[in-house]
């Protein structure tokens, strides 16, 4: 779930069809994108269909109208120092047992960088799947970090295991 | 601008990484919403 501050705006237009643009790839990691921003859904509806007109891309995901802030403030999206009108530019992944599992929030001035956002949703995912963690800029087909040992047999046997590529016993890597 | 104040100074809560996702329900431009219904059943 991802917010920006106000239709017919700069920033949020490229965002929106940033998201809009890779949409098949969130939905190759089963992940529904569901935008949110205080206004109207006359606002929303009226922005789509002019960003459609002049660009050809459709958002084509369900987008909030949240006149009322009701979500804006369940979610801290609403942060009075940066606008006290306007949403922030947050991005929640919450996982289907419905745990957020990573935040982002961009000020009104910097737009997000869709890369990152599919890069940490499936860093997380095969985080999961493969019980391991990620080192710094990891990309799908790149070495994940094995957790480091608890106890001294644990310590010996990361020692003696030569399939894993070892900087030091703490900070091992492996293939999946 | 007293709203605006008041605002300003109210704690603000914003859910932290490992907490409950907050439900709600909410009008979108694919029609009404029930936060609960978009999780995907079958995992990610």
């Amino acid at each position: 779930m991802f917010s920006h501050p106000a239709d017919f705006t700069p920033v949020c237009t490229t965002e929106m069809s940033g998201f809009a643009q890779r949409k098949s790839e969130f939905v190759a990691l089963n992940t529904e994108l569901l935008g949110l921003s205080i206004d109207s859904i006359h606002a929303h509806l009226g922005w789509v269909q002019n960003v459609r007109e002049n660009t050809g891309v459709y958002f084509d995901f369900p987008i909030i109208a949240d006149l009322d802030m009701k979500v804006s403030k369940l979610y801290g999206m609403l942060q009075p120092n940066e606008s006290e009108t306007a949403a922030v530019r947050a991005v929640f992944f919450i996982d289907p047992e419905k745990k957020i599992r990573l935040v982002m929030y961009y000020p009104l001035n910097v737009g997000r960088n869709m890369d990152e956002i599919l890069r940490a949703l499936e860093a997380l995912q095969t985080s999961d799947k493969y019980k391991v963690a990620m080192p710094l800029d990891w990309k799908k087909g790149d070495k994940v970090i094995v957790s480091p040992p608890k106890t001294l047999d644990e310590l010996n046997e990361r020692l003696s295991d030569d399939s894993l590529e070892k900087v030091d016993w703490y900070l091992a890597k492996k293939s999946i | 601008m007293e709203n605006i104040s008041e605002m300003k100074d109210q704690v603000v809560t914003m859910p932290r990484i490992g907490d409950k996702a907050p439900d709600f329900e909410a009008v979108t431009t694919k029609g009404k919403l029930n936060f609960q219904n978009l999780l995907k059943i079958n995992g990610w």
